[in-house]
């Protein structure tokens, strides 16, 4: 395993993101997941170096989901997690409002969880998702933020997790569940296999070099030993 | 002492501000108070942004304010270096809740390696900031990993890694004569300033190194780049004894000692390139908090109803030791030596005038700004500016905790606005950015990308070379014209979180205008990718906030300055001028 800074995780992971085709504003958003998963030791560049191989076999517009008024569906079948994130995050207003937002087939849906905590700190209240064995509440006030079982922390782990999602406003939710654990220090471990992964799909943000760009590109020509 | 948070004062009447802990416009304590924060329009100009000079709230000063208050001192010294001037050294300052170590590791570089860029592989000597004491384990890890720079790995108790240069001009020169016995040429070190040059100082969790995140919350870093304005501070120590070392090494026992005037003038060269050019568009809250203070120093400063003889007599010491430091301010770029000649002038001006009017009442500094602004080019009226917060430590240097920005996540999108908010909010806070002709081509001329050769940002010309695709997001002007273009055709009604899921392309455009509507100084207001883009505009002001003076661009890509120079070195804190050292000393009159 590879010891990182968050810092360098994140960066990795926002130039993985776009290297895999999302646009740069989703690579910022990539990166604030990937901190705040170090944070709460969540191995960040395994779940994204798997999340970014998957929607690596789709076009963007492919990933870009459905926001219908019943429930949200991805164009591809699958709904992209990432995607599915920002728009949570976007619309937190509409939980304010009472309103539920209902995800269809999330693939790796500990994604998620970076954006529950946005719009929880955003509506200054918990929220809370649900799904057919599971549930987690997640309020950003509280240390570690997400409160759920040993076994739904488990389940997240994986890419195949529960068909239908709903997320509410609601702090009326079982005392009975973990916080999750924050982490004492804000490394990220990784193996090497997903680390080459992120870096190979971060290298496709770098342009090849040219002569051209070796000279002025960064504005050498000057002498610069004296 | 007042109280500069100012967190209880009325809200200011422009923009919201995000970050609660910024100070609100003072302009409206008092209803007589002539001066309020400068307009984003003026101040977020490029040809402003790079005109502005160090000042009170600069980072080093911040420092070295910071070390002579809380008696900080060099504890612990080892210096194992030998004849060839290869080995390591360790410097470490205990401030009162911790030490921080310099590691030092000198090497014998052949001439034909040294290179100020990022492609280079050796350097004369490199370095990290340990945070504590190390252990002579640590010492080992770091001597086969700081030695190769960005090839090694450091590990979370490092703070920062860096490497240093020595300049051709200078070092042999004061080696020699030392070890002849003779004090080094003092025309020469003024008209160089430095030993080495620094080509790096990476912190943040760069390589493995600690994020700043686990060390924001200590005091003395609350202020923005303090561990490595640390390691630039140390550095210029290690590279003083180091070149008293070698030459005794070359002299022996008629080696002269370099005198400690003459030490106290050098100061650290640095080599910026494109790479700190991205920072400023990249931080835009932190950056809008940088400029947010600074504003508000100034209109402090102007609001005063009156200035006593002791206030004066500061800002005439200042304003003249200023002098001797623009004359001794080289530079062969075209620009930027146009620049100097015309901050000459100008600044003669300024003593002129100031000798001439009366400063003790009528709110004197807001009179001496509005005849800036009228009278002198925008260089000397930021020098200006910087000279009028000199006397005034007491109501702004408390600010300086305002100027980092804290981490709260990331920005997030109000998905709730409809579309025609949105294109209103660009009308209101980018008609800047739409009043440029995008349908010329040399609006769109150049791109910014990172070369797959060390990674290393660099600027193309979009129309000649193959970069487009590889285009990183460094031109807010263009896009967020480009997301007004798209929106101003879409249904006004569409909720801008649904039209960002059928376009997720502009959710960069989107997130900056948001964050930018609320937070009035965070976005450069000129067109980043322009064929009359000057770069190293952008450098100079992120260095000017470091403190750095005498800025001499090499090209319109990357600039050499002078950190330090005329700071007391750690033995000396105690005793010396920790604060307006910046500004050299008037020559003794005979």
């Amino acid at each position: 395993m590879i010891d990182l800074s968050s810092n360098e995780a994140a960066s990795l992971v926002k130039l993985a993101t776009r290297g895999a085709g999302y646009p740069w504003g989703v690579g910022e958003e990539a990166a604030y997941a990937s901190r705040w998963f170090a944070e709460h030791q969540v191995p960040s560049l395994s779940v994204f170096s798997q999340l970014l191989e998957w929607s690596d076999h789709y076009s963007l517009e492919a990933l870009t989901i459905d926001l219908g008024a019943k429930s949200w569906v991805g164009r591809s079948g699958d709904m992209c997690p990432l995607l599915a994130g920002c728009s949570i995050s976007d619309l937190a207003s509409r939980l304010d409002q009472g309103q539920s937002i209902v995800l269809e087939k999330v693939v790796f849906a500990i994604v998620l969880l970076p954006f529950f905590h946005l719009v929880s700190l955003e509506l200054q209240s918990p929220i809370t998702a649900r799904w057919a064995d599971g549930e987690l509440k997640c309020d950003a006030a509280t240390q570690g933020s997400i409160s759920t079982s040993d076994s739904v922390r488990d389940q997240l782990q994986t890419r195949h997790t529960p068909r239908t999602i709903t997320i509410i406003r609601d702090d009326l939710i079982s005392d009975s569940l973990q916080s999750w654990p924050i982490a004492e220090t804000l490394r990220v471990s990784v193996d090497v296999q997903s680390l080459n992964g992120l870096k190979q799909l971060a290298h496709r943000t770098y342009a090849p070099a040219t002569e051209q760009s070796r000279l002025s590109g960064a504005g050498a020509g000057t002498s610069d030993n004296d | 002492m007042h109280d500069n948070r100012m967190s209880d004062t009325p809200p200011y009447a422009g923009p919201k501000q995000d970050d609660k802990t910024l100070p609100q416009s003072s302009a409206h304590n008092a209803p007589a108070s002539p001066a309020q924060w400068r307009s984003p329009a003026d101040v977020m100009r490029l040809s402003r942004l790079g005109s502005f000079h160090q000042c009170r709230l600069s980072f080093m000063r911040i420092l070295t304010r910071r070390m002579q208050r809380e008696k900080w001192h060099l504890s612990t010294q080892e210096f194992a270096i030998d004849d060839n001037g290869v080995g390591h050294a360790l410097y470490s300052m205990q401030g009162p809740d911790r030490t921080y170590t310099l590691i030092a590791f000198a090497h014998d570089l052949p001439d034909e390696l040294r290179s100020d860029r990022v492609i280079a592989t050796a350097w004369d000597a490199t370095f990290a900031l340990f945070d504590g004491v190390p252990s002579t384990e640590d010492v080992t890890r770091l001597s086969k990993n700081v030695p190769v720079q960005e090839a090694g790995r450091v590990s979370p108790t490092e703070l920062t890694l860096s490497r240093a240069n020595r300049s051709v001009r200078l070092w042999e020169h004061v080696v020699s004569e030392l070890a002849q016995g003779r004090q080094p040429d003092t025309e020469l070190i003024d008209s160089v300033g430095y030993l080495m040059r620094t080509t790096a100082v990476y912190g943040s969790g760069k390589f493995g190194a600690s994020d700043r995140q686990g060390i924001a919350s200590r005091s003395e870093f609350s202020a923005p780049f303090q561990a490595e304005m640390l390691t630039v501070y140390l550095i210029r120590t290690f590279v003083r004894d180091l070149v008293q070392h070698m030459a005794h090494c070359r002299g022996g026992d008629a080696t002269a000692k370099l005198s400690p005037t003459i030490a106290r003038g050098l100061g650290i060269g640095n080599s910026t390139g494109l790479g700190m050019a991205p920072f400023l568009i990249n931080h835009p809250q932190l950056f809008n908090n940088w400029i947010v203070v600074r504003e508000e120093a100034l209109v402090r400063v102007r609001n005063q109803p009156s200035a006593t003889k002791q206030q004066i007599e500061c800002f005439e010491n200042v304003l003249e030791r200023s002098v001797v430091s623009v004359d001794n301010w080289h530079s062969a770029h075209a620009i930027q030596a146009e620049k100097i000649v015309e901050l000459k002038r100008d600044i003669e001006s300024l003593r002129q005038h100031t000798a001439s009017m009366n400063l003790s009442d009528e709110f004197p500094w807001n009179r001496l700004y509005e005849w800036g602004a009228e009278n002198l080019c925008v260089e000397a009226q930021e020098c200006l500016v910087s000279l009028m917060m000199e006397p005034y430590g007491d109501i702004i240097d408390g600010l300086d905790e305002c100027m980092s920005a804290p981490d709260t996540g990331i920005p997030r999108i109000d998905g709730a606005m409809s579309l025609a908010q949105l294109a209103d909010l660009i009308r209101e806070h980018y008609s800047w950015a739409l009043a440029i002709d995008w349908d010329e081509k040399e609006s769109s001329a150049r791109a910014w990308y990172v070369s797959e050769e060390k990674l290393e940002p660099r600027l193309g010309e979009r129309h000649e070379e193959p970069i487009e695709s590889y285009e990183q997001p460094l031109a807010p002007a263009r896009d967020i014209v480009q997301l007004y273009r798209v929106i101003t055709e879409l249904n006004a009604e569409l909720l801008t979180a649904e039209f960002l899921m059928q376009q997720p392309q502009h959710r960069y455009a989107v997130r900056r205008l948001q964050l930018c509507a609320r937070s009035p100084y965070a976005e450069i207001q000129d067109n980043t990718i322009s064929a009359a883009l000057v770069p190293f505009d952008m450098l100079r002001c992120k260095l000017a906030f470091f403190g750095a003076i005498h800025f001499d661009p090499r090209s319109d890509r990357w600039l050499r300055i002078c950190l330090y120079a005329n700071a007391p070195y750690p033995e000396e804190l105690a005793e010396a001028d920790a604060d307006t050292w910046v500004y050299p000393q008037l020559p003794v009159k005979p």
